[in-house]
């Protein structure tokens, strides 16, 4: 029997892989297809403190090996997801992680007070990263004392799980990613979404009505692998990997790369058993290599 | 009702025209509790390329053979790849997915535009030994893009055939004919419209519709990424009860009361 269980902070995850915020809804939506109690864990859509209904569509498009959504951030707002989505998770045998937007630093706090007080999470996933609104999102993340100010006042409000998930769509990710670990981030995941933008020739207009949106899926994984790279040789906290992570071999590159974790994205969109199958193909190769806990390939690259 | 995702073999692949395709998928479970309005999503190759599943209206089942078909255009990429799959091949198949049409009435008026005539053939096909009065307006460009004709004329109590060079049926707009016949007072009593076909389409019929007082439903088309409300992508605005708001395609839809639609320029 290989060990999948991985430890950030002090909870403990029955395999490293889990869903990617925004791509698995509230983790109700394709209950009868996936057993989510086979998961490491989920990650929530981002939650933010009102409702957001999101951007015009159309929202999505296809590109060569990805695809560019600007969503927007669609989603009920804390109270309703308090109220109809937080209580599923009770009979969920799973790590639950809330992502958590905002447009100011307060709102990050409200909503992160209001989830201190209400449920019981395993964690929150800071949404520093979202380059599809106008405000908060990507303008916190791109900016180094704005992520550090964020970390420190969500850090302040729980003694949860605090993960801090950055955009690569900064000069310097090692940098903020320095500036949150410092600021008391119990673990940081990246990438969010690539800025990315396609033109349907024939009308000549943009394929999304927002004209830029965020690129991901597998065309974005060997960028998201150096930047975990790159990321994993600055900080000393825990890092998760996500970017294009369709396969178990995607999985263990960003594994060995130094990542203790996962989050699959895109993937499960097209392929809703994505996530499980990905667990199997992990355990599978530590089996027939004969590693017997998952810990032992994490950061094992050998850069000779 | 149950989802299923499942790799399924294709029973059958036919050309019925130079860019249309009937195709015959064997999934015994989706063909004994699919219902007409409902869709699959079909991943057409292995491949990240395309990378996305297509979504495709069911068009008939054999329950007792456990297959379920669909009738598709290629218009691009994805259904260029499928087009040219074999039989004995084998698909990733998602499905029943989304919202029926709901039938309140003894009179039905099914109106299909082009491709948008597969939903509609099923609701036909499914309810034909009720005791309603069914009456299929089914338009296209020319007499190449009508199919099945035979069998909907056997389903349906009337079948009224409209292209647009007269090459087969009545010369005209599905839309004109369909208001005509509104005008002539051929259509009498309460009766119900089901749609499905281009926007534009969807979109005359439901105000006509409005005008005429009859209650419809439509079924929409958006881009999809998942099929199953997990990615938020596929948005149409609706009005109702004086509240405005975006529903999904995929999940609340692809049917929907056509009067709370909020048609998009
Ligand atoms: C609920 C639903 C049911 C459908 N049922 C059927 C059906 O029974 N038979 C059938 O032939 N088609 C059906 N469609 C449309 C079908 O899904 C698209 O034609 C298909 O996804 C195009 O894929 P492609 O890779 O060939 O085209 P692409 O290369 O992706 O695009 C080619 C062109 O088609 C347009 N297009 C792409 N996706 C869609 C879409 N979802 N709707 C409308 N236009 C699109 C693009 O804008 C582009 O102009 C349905 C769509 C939906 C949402
Ligand atoms: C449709 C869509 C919606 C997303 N919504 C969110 C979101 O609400 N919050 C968030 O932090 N990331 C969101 N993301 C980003 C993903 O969580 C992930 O970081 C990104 O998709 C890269 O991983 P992937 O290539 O595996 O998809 C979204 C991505 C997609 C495709
Ligand atoms: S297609 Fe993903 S939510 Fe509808």
């Amino acid at each position: 029997m290989v060990d999948l269980t991985v430890k950030i902070g002090d909870i403990v995850f029955k395999n490293p892989v889990l869903t990617a915020s925004g791509t698995f809804g509230y983790g109700d939506e394709i209950s009868s297809l996936i057993d989510v109690n086979s998961l490491g864990g989920i990650v929530t859509k981002t939650i933010t403190f009102s409702p957001r209904e999101g951007n015009p569509p159309p929202r999505i498009t296809e590109t060569t090996a990805g695809m560019i959504n600007s969503i927007g951030l669609a989603n009920i707002g804390v109270e309703r997801f308090v109220k109809e989505k937080a209580p599923i998770y009770k009979s969920f045998d799973t790590r639950v992680i809330v992502s958590v937007a905002g447009e100011t630093i307060d709102d990050y706090c409200r909503v992160v007070e209001y989830l201190e007080k209400e449920i019981s999470a395993d964690g929150y996933e800071i949404n520093i990263s979202c380059p599809n609104t106008e405000k908060g999102g990507i303008y916190f993340g791109s900016n180094r004392e704005m992520s550090r100010n964020v970390t420190k006042a969500v850090r302040q409000l729980t003694s949860k799980l605090v993960i801090i998930k950055l955009t690569p769509n900064v000069t310097s990710i090692s940098d903020i990613a320095g500036a949150v670990a410092d600021a008391g981030a119990d673990c940081i995941s990246l990438v969010n979404s690539f800025v990315g933008m396609a033109v349907d020739v024939e009308t000549r207009k943009p394929k999304i009505k927002k004209i830029i949106g965020g690129l991901t899926g597998p065309c974005i994984k060997p960028i998201a692998l150096a930047k975990v790279y790159e990321v994993c040789s600055k900080v000393d906290i825990p890092v998760i990997g996500i970017g294009g992570i369709s396969t178990g071999e995607d999985a263990l590159e960003f594994l060995i790369t130094g990542a203790c974790a996962v989050e699959v994205g895109t993937a499960t969109f097209f392929d809703p058993k994505a996530p499980v199958k990905i667990i199997e193909e992990i355990k599978e190769y530590l089996n027939s290599n004969n590693i017997k806990n998952v810990s032992e390939i994490v950061g094992s690259l050998i850069q000779s | 009702m149950r989802l299923y995702d499942k790799r399924c073999e294709i029973k059958f692949i036919t050309s019925l025209s130079d860019d249309t395709y009937h195709l015959g998928i064997v999934s015994p479970e989706i063909s004994e509790s699919c219902i007409p309005g409902q869709f699959l999503m079909v991943r057409v190759n292995d491949d990240y390329e395309p990378l996305l599943r297509r979504p495709f209206s069911i068009f008939r089942t054999e329950p007792k053979e456990g297959i379920v078909e669909i009738v598709f255009e290629v218009v691009g990429k994805g259904t260029k790849i499928l087009s040219e799959r074999r039989s004995g091949e084998f698909l990733d198949v998602l499905g029943p997915l989304g919202k029926e049409f709901k039938i309140n009435s003894k009179n039905l008026i099914l109106i299909g535009g082009g491709i948008g005539f597969p939903p509609l053939f099923f609701m036909a096909d499914f309810q034909k030994s009720e005791n309603r009065n069914v009456v299929f307006y089914y338009g296209a460009r020319t007499k190449d893009g009508i199919f099945f004709e035979k069998e909907l004329g056997r389903i349906c109590n009337k079948l009224i055939i409209t292209t647009e060079d007269g090459s087969l049926g009545e010369k005209g707009l599905i839309t004109d004919v369909f208001i005509k016949d509104l005008e002539t007072g051929i259509i009498r009593g309460e009766a119900e419209v089901f749609s499905c076909g281009p926007t534009a389409m969807s979109k005359e019929i439901s105000s006509i519709c409005k005008r005429y007082n009859l209650k419809s439903q439509v079924s929409l088309e958006s881009v999809m990424a998942c099929g199953t409300g997990l990615c938020q992508g596929c948005v149409v605005r609706v009005e109702n009860a004086q509240k405005s708001e975006y529903k999904l395609v995929c999940k609340d839809g692809p049917v929907f009361d056509s009067d709370i639609i909020i048609w998009e320029d």
